[in-house]
């Protein structure tokens, strides 16, 4: 299937320093990522805070431009869009943050806040901007007839995120990048807001979503695909069953490790990574991850990992993702 | 957990204002953590649950709280009846606390090894302070101890600032420590060796810990026994093992059954319908009725107490839990809005 979104190479460097002692250095939060999401795909996108999932976001969304590289919509460059084609691309393509609330301003109600999509977005007017408002509110759960004449700080975290994917939605998009759109919410709240995404995709099948999350188990809950990011760089990817049951790469099953279970006496709580995720001013050579990695060999610090791909669907950035795929769970 | 509990609360109440009929965020609750012992407090937002910790504490982020009925006995000695500085002294040397966001609890102009030593100081402890604070950033696993000393806040990471303030709070060696969502701002991997830290400190050092969390996960992970709450209230308590195995209080089985594993797809995602109850409309007789697709007429008009059940650990606050219905509490229940 032609994708829908498409990153060819993308790196994206930022000056960080250059203070009146310390020389500029450049930041590498994405290093070379290339990947595709199909129209009516969920994506997800993992790794620590810092391995540049967030910079990618928003590289895709044209919220910053690369330094080198190019993402391509409907297999056109986005930084080269203009006009018309710009507008479509921004009606098109939405986003959900994670704390919707600081998304909103704070002196206009929801109501109004919904009706600038509206307007500018899919053209309505008049009567029909309060009606469509309000249908939008209803969609996501919220009584209309309570929450069009609210302001943002009356209400709680979890129907302010409903109400950012509802703005999200406002515009009828194609693609939606969630950052942590749950990240912030209880538990008991996060079903709701991830099984309205779920609800959504299943009304417009065309729909594609990048989910950008830290937690596991909701990559679980709502992806086909996932790709995981360290450093700035995607070091492994493929189908979600697939990979979460057999992990290639020592970082995954490191992120797998560290989720907690809901079941006492499953499993002991090892800490299998070394320290923290290093600067992205210090990419470590060879293996990026070989700093960290209980695994790592002499080839480890002098080579990079070419890409070893799996008939399930996984492939994986690792010297020995063939090894590592037949470690059982329970494998220091 | 033999003998008598190292803390042992008992009906407490905190209060919000002044006026007798002020809102209760705690109302009646009753816990104890033995030596040792890993205990775990779950609910969600609003639930009480911090309040809870902070009465025990006797810290309030607001003047307006205050314990209106109840003891927490620490060691045998109650701290409600302490005066101000009495209770001051008790910080830090009987019990230490963290919390969830390590970066608002450190000042960013002082080293990190001088805000540790600061807790020993207060208590005339200067002789040698430096070389106990060393001590402790080692035993947290802090890398390089001498050297993660002497830097700044903004040089650590998150991870690293959540151990620096674990150092400070168990600096004078208090047997009880109480950990307020001390991971939920963490990445996963930080947080699995942050709950392996604690885990370690109570093997070596006896430590007994009060964890309070929204996350089951962590629960299953390193607790020994929890309590849930709901709206002010103990619904259910038990040992980690049992509550999970068989859960009783159809709001836990709630709770259960909406977390998220990473292992299983889950086909449907479920929530418990409805919200917390806003605390100054309370629902009268049981809290959770207007959420509980088993609620009969009692549930709405008398309020089930914590009961011991026969030939069962642990405790429920629920009039239906025993009846072979609730076992079932949820299965039609759909995702609603």
């Amino acid at each position: 299937m032609e994708p829908l979104i498409e990153v060819e190479h993308v790196s994206r460097l930022f000056r960080t320093g250059g203070g009146w002692l310390r020389g500029a250095r450049d930041l590498r939060a994405v290093d070379d990522v290339s990947l595709a999401i199909a129209p009516g795909s969920t994506v997800a996108l993992v790794g620590e805070s810092g391995s540049g999932k967030s910079t990618l976001g928003r590289l895709l969304l044209r919220l910053v431009p690369p330094s080198s590289g190019a993402v391509r919509y409907r297999g056109r460059d986005v930084a080269s869009l203009r006009g018309e084609d710009w507008r479509s691309f921004r009606r098109e393509v939405q986003v959900v943050f994670q704390d919707s609330g600081a998304a909103f301003n704070a002196r206009k109600t929801i109501g109004a806040s919904l009706q600038v999509p509206l307007r500018y977005n899919v053209g309505l007017r008049g009567r029909q901007l309060r009606e469509r408002a309000a249908a939008l509110l209803d969609q996501v759960g919220l009584d209309p007839a309570v929450y069009l004449d609210r302001y943002p700080h009356e209400l709680s975290g979890g129907q302010r995120q409903r109400v950012g994917v509802a703005r999200a939605m406002a515009s009828e998009p194609q693609f939606v990048v969630a950052d942590e759109p749950v990240s912030a919410l209880d538990v008991s709240v996060r079903a709701h807001v991830l099984q309205l995404l779920r609800d959504l995709q299943r009304q417009s099948p065309e729909l594609a979503y990048l989910f950008i999350t830290h937690d596991l188990g909701v990559v679980r809950a709502v992806a086909d695909q996932v790709q995981v990011m360290y450093l700035g760089a995607i070091v492994e990817r493929g189908p979600v069953a697939a990979l979460f049951g057999a992990p290639g790469h020592p970082y995954t099953r490191a992120l797998l490790a560290a989720t907690p279970v809901p079941e006492p006496g499953r499993r002991k709580l090892t800490t299998a990574l070394r320290g923290d995720i290093p600067t992205a001013t210090d990419v470590p050579g060879g293996c990026r991850f070989h700093t960290r990695c209980p695994l790592a060999q002499a080839v480890c610090r002098e080579t990079s990992p070419p890409w070893v791909a799996f008939d399930d669907g996984v492939e994986s950035a690792c010297h020995f993702a063939t090894d590592v795929r037949h470690l059982s769970p329970a494998d220091g | 957990m033999t003998g008598q509990p190292l803390l042992d609360v008992r009906d407490l109440a905190v209060a919000i204002g002044r006026q007798a009929d002020a809102p209760r965020v705690v109302d009646g609750v009753s816990l104890t953590v033995g030596r040792g012992e890993i205990v775990g407090l779950v609910g969600e937002s609003g639930c009480g649950k911090s309040m809870s910790a902070f009465a025990i504490a006797g810290l309030f982020p607001t003047p307006a709280a205050r314990v209106v009925q109840g003891s927490v006995l620490l060691a045998g000695r109650d701290l409600t009846t302490l005066d101000a500085r009495a209770r001051r002294a008790t910080l830090g040397k009987d019990l230490g606390m963290v919390f969830q966001d390590p970066s608002s609890f450190l000042d960013p102009l002082m080293r990190v090894g001088d805000q540790v030593a600061e807790s020993l100081r207060v208590r005339g402890q200067n002789s040698g302070a430096w070389t106990r604070v060393v001590e402790l950033l080692a035993l947290m696993e802090l890398p390089e101890p001498r050297e993660t000393a002497r830097r700044y806040p903004h040089e650590l990471s998150g991870g690293q600032r959540q151990r620096v303030l674990i150092a400070a709070a168990l600096a004078l060696q208090p047997s009880l420590l109480i950990a307020d969502e001390p991971t939920t701002a963490l990445d996963t991997t930080v947080q699995a060796s942050i709950l392996d830290l604690l885990l370690k400190l109570r093997r070596t050092l006896q430590l007994s810990v009060l964890l309070i969390t929204h996350d089951l996960g962590v629960i299953a992970e390193t607790c020994d026994r929890v309590y849930v709450m709901y709206a002010g209230r103990v619904v259910e308590t038990n040992t980690t093992e049992q509550l999970f195995r068989a859960p009783r209080h159809p709001y836990t089985r709630g709770l259960l059954r909406g977390t998220l594993a990473v292992e299983t797809q889950t086909a449907d995602l479920f929530s418990i319908p409805g919200t917390v109850p806003d605390l100054r409309h309370m629902p009268s007789g049981c809290r959770f009725h207007p959420r509980c697709p088993l609620a009969i007429e009692v549930c709405v008009t008398r309020d089930p107490p914590l009961t011991a059940r026969r030939d069962l650990s642990g405790a429920d606050a629920c009039w239906r839990a025993q009846e072979p219905a609730a076992a079932h509490v949820w299965e039609d229940v759909t995702w609603s809005r």
